[in-house]
């Protein structure tokens, strides 16, 4: 009866344990967006959103007929900084007040200046003026398009629908706090386990060994189905963009998964050695 | 003794996979009767909240 109850106990440890480790990783991708300047930006993802820019730009100097080389020069890591940390201002209000931020911008003015004064516009000067303020609000929307794809109209009143429903902003102070939670519950549960049946001491090294190593196992198959589910392909149909983010974020959330599966299966062998160890 | 050491070792090393049992078991059901319907929902949240 006693291990009965034991490994019951384990079996709670071990769903505690998963509990712990997916919402350590869903903390890791929400809490920096929850500081007052947003979330820190890579220089990696503003080299990528570089070339996807010149990409862009390119397409739309094809169409249009301006020589894109100034242009491109004047979207430069600066800008692309400025809009990414607007960009996290806007999640970052999402997150803490439930309500969609303000819009990215950028001032189009120098853009506007390059195209006034590009040789093919200059052909036509009546219309320089209006054909550089039409094509620069283009750019700026194809710039902030790519930063932050969001439809942020829908956002906004999607935000406002959910408001009157759920508290968004509690629900993610609470999901902020579930990781410690989860911990908590881990460590009343292995105690419970070695109350039920901890004498020899090599039993409860058992129970605990074995619901870190289920732990391990279960957080490597949800990482195996999430890549089988194949979400990365239809963000790669949707928008550039939000592909080169989201790969950013997945990568690092991968990264955090694979490590607190080796330190769970690591806590694994070495108490199941321990254990072998003590009842010989 | 010493076959009966060996399968106590092996029964060790049961434990961690034994408890994942009912986890991965829930996992998958989930996988198979809801992920069809969850991969269709985000589908459509994606193509309604991203602009290219």
């Amino acid at each position: 009866m006693k291990k009965i109850i034991a490994w019951f106990f384990a079996l709670l440890l071990t769903g505690s344990l998963i509990l712990f480790g997916v919402c350590l990783v869903g903390r890791q991708v929400i809490a920096p967006a929850m500081g007052d300047e947003g979330a820190p930006v890579s220089d990696s993802l503003i080299r990528e959103e570089k070339d996807l820019a010149r990409e862009r730009i390119t397409a739309l100097a094809e169409l249009y007929g301006f020589n894109p080389e100034p242009v491109i020069a004047a979207v430069n890591e600066d800008v692309l900084k400025d809009l990414n940390s607007q960009a996290s201002l806007w999640w970052s209000s999402v997150l803490r007040d439930g309500k969609a931020g303000q819009e990215l911008h950028w001032d189009t003015k120098e853009v506007e200046q390059i195209l006034m004064e590009d040789p093919a516009v200059q052909e036509n000067p009546e219309e320089a003026a209006y054909f550089a303020y039409s094509v620069s609000e283009e750019i700026h929307k194809s710039i902030v398009n790519m930063v932050l794809p969001m439809r942020q109209l829908v956002f906004s009143l999607g935000l406002e629908k959910a408001e009157k429903r759920i508290d968004l902003v509690n629900i993610v102070e609470f999901f902020l706090g579930m990781p410690w939670a989860a911990l908590a519950l881990s460590a009343l549960f292995a105690g419970l386990a070695a109350l039920a049946d901890g004498r020899p001491l090599h039993r409860v090294l058992r129970y605990i060994g074995s619901a870190l190593g289920a732990a391990a196992l279960v957080m490597a198959a949800i990482v195996v189905l999430y890549l089988c589910a194949g979400i990365l392909p239809m963000i790669q149909e949707a928008s550039a963009g939000l592909t080169l983010q989201y790969q950013s974020v997945v990568t690092g959330s991968l990264l955090l998964t694979a490590g607190i599966v080796a330190v769970f299966a690591a806590g694994c062998v070495v108490c199941l050695l321990r254990c072998r160890e003590k009842k010989a | 003794m010493n076959t009966e050491h060996k399968s106590g070792n092996k029964r060790l090393w049961l434990g961690p996979v034994l408890l994942a049992v009912p986890f991965l078991a829930v996992i998958i059901f989930a996988a198979l009767r809801l992920g069809p319907t969850i991969l269709r929902v985000i589908s459509v949240l994606i193509k309604g909240a991203v602009v290219s």
